[in-house]
């Protein structure tokens, strides 16, 4: 077995470019992610009732022995990150100028949560520090979750 | 002569339930799962909370576009906090998952599993079968841009050659299978057609016409499998599990002799065996062969030695295969007439076995008695072969 791992670049040797599957991807956002896209266009956090019991975020079955719907509701607050984290590089292993911050976002007493960029400094976040949404402006907004820009931690 | 297999208990279905097949669905794939398996519950008067273990089949994960796509489905099909399993043999999946269902209850393992295949092929852009273009081998066929059909055309215009069967015979499959789908409530492509529409319908590659070849669908099927014991405390007509098979055949496709499914016979004679079927074309009285194309039920046919070996054809003129003839095969109307999101194609073959044996198959019940079935399907990268029996 011969490695040419720390001795060339691809171009140094015979070798086949491949790519994988289809050219791209158009995933719909089901039954009831569609009312949840349209809470999100409006800057509303979306999430689902399964009887009293809040899920974020929504889908349309509720994780119950008679799998059950759910209804997607609008989540008013208050918001705080769970869990937190601190990212340094980027997907290739480049340093990032800035380190980002990164959370669960949920609400006390639900089930699940939101992965949320937090922007607020590294040294700063702590797990159930409270935050709030940052939207992008109403005519930007497409229904998907990137319409929420950030968090930010509360009272900023 | 049955197998010499030590199962612990007989296994049986007791439930089936099935999306509408369709195009283009807005629901995700972890919404058709659940619709799919609400159903299969509800037939069986069943909930969550009865089912001891779930097994999940897809095709590639490139159709749905979701990578560990068995993972993502899992909570639409009920599968969490149970142990999960998932099948992935491309086509040859959904009759994969009830024999995957078969011996985790045969085993003694679980109780009752919930089986349940879903496939949403119109994620992919601009077409599902770009996704088959990365199945070949990436240094000798790849850089050639081969797609499924092209294959397909040569095994095709080989099982005419080899058993003298013209395009406009192998035709009829298409004919059969599209009307049969008219009683199917879920069907996505059924329609009268007559052969000539079949030959005048768009010619993709010689001999393959756009009428030869399912649609591409969007779907999903789920059946409950229970041990006897269980089973009989569900319900009074259990259709039982008799005998599984399944087998790889050479990888290489140009290995292969393309006019006959070996692949099928192994597996067949693997499932017959265990359920001690000798002469299954006396003994099966109804039979779901996996047809995306026409000529492939043809093919199926014989390698599930339900028809001599290049006779199938001809006795599809002679209406052996109808609904109401000697052993009717695809009266769900298949995957030409009912659809092909793959996995759950082969289950949907599958749960209309059920509905055949227990005779709840309103429209679409054959006119013979039925106490004996068999389904098939066939994937990977075209050498596998998955066979189930069921009985009554």
């Amino acid at each position: 077995m011969v490695s040419w791992d720390k001795r060339a670049l691809p171009g140094d040797i015979i070798h086949y470019p491949g790519k994988q599957e289809a050219d791209y991807y158009l995933y719909p956002p089901g039954i009831h992610g569609k009312e949840a896209a349209e809470l999100l266009k409006k800057g509303k956090v979306p999430g689902m009732l399964c009887g009293d019991q809040l899920f974020l975020p929504p889908k349309t079955f509720c994780p119950d022995e008679e799998m059950s719907e759910g209804t997607v509701v609008e989540v008013e607050g208050p918001f705080l990150a769970a869990l937190v984290t601190v990212i340094y590089e980027d997907f290739y292993g480049r340093s990032l100028e800035e380190p980002q911050v990164l959370g669960l976002i949920t609400v006390p007493g639900a089930v699940g949560g939101y992965l949320g960029v937090i922007k607020a400094d590294p040294e700063m976040v702590f797990p159930g520090m409270r935050v709030k949404p940052v939207f992008k402006k109403e005519e930007e907004r497409t229904g998907a979750i990137t319409d929420i820009l950030y968090w930010v931690p509360e009272g900023d | 002569m049955r197998a010499n297999l030590h199962v612990k208990d007989r296994v049986g279905i007791v439930g089936a339930g099935m999306t509408l097949f369709r195009r283009r669905f807005l629901e995700t794939p972890r919404e058709l799962a659940w619709e799919a398996v609400k159903q299969a519950l509800d037939s069986a008067g069943l909930t969550l909370r009865d089912i001891d273990c779930v097994v999940i089949g897809t095709a590639p994960d490139a159709f749905d576009g979701i990578h560990m796509n068995g993972e993502y489905l899992a909570d639409g099909a009920g599968g969490f906090g149970k142990p999960v399993d998932r099948i992935y043999i491309g086509g040859g999946t959904g009759v994969m998952v009830p024999i995957s269902a078969w011996w985790h209850a045969a085993s003694g393992h679980c109780n009752t599993v919930l089986a349940v295949a879903e496939e949403k092929m119109s994620h992919a852009m601009p077409h599902p079968q770009y996704v088959f273009a990365y199945i070949w081998d990436p240094i000798l066929e790849r850089p050639l841009g081969p797609n499924l059909i092209w294959i397909f055309a040569m095994e095709m215009r080989r099982y005419m050659h080899k058993c003298g069967a013209k395009k406009e015979d192998i035709a009829l499959v298409s004919v059969k299978n599209k009307r049969n789908a008219l009683d199917h409530p879920a069907a996505q492509a059924a329609a009268n057609i007559t052969v000539d529409d079949v030959l005048n319908s768009e010619l993709l590659v010689w001999p393959v016409n756009r009428l030869d070849i399912s649609p591409v669908s969007d779907g999903a099927v789920a059946l409950i499998i229970a041990r006897e014991k269980v089973a009989r405390r569900i319900t009074d007509s259990p259709v039982w599990i008799e005998g599984v098979g399944f087998t790889l055949d050479n990888t290489h496709w140009y290995n292969r002799e393309l006019g006959y499914p070996r692949y099928v016979e192994y597996a067949a004679r693997m499932a017959y065996r265990m359920a001690g079927i000798e002469r299954p074309w006396k003994e099966i009285d109804v039979a779901e062969p996996y047809d995306p194309f026409d000529y492939k039920e043809l093919h199926h046919i014989e390698g599930l030695q339900l028809a001599p070996r290049c006779q199938a054809w001809k006795l599809l003129k002679e209406g052996y295969f109808d609904r109401d003839g000697e052993l009717p095969t695809s009266p769900s109307g298949g995957l030409l007439g009912v659809g092909n999101p793959i996995a759950a194609a082969g289950l949907m073959k599958v749960a209309e076995l059920f509905w055949q044996l227990r005779y709840e198959a309103g429209k679409r019940q054959v006119k013979k008695p039925v106490h004996k079935g068999v389904a098939q399907a066939w994937g990977d990268l075209m050498q596998a072969g998955t066979v189930i029996v069921l009985g009554n």
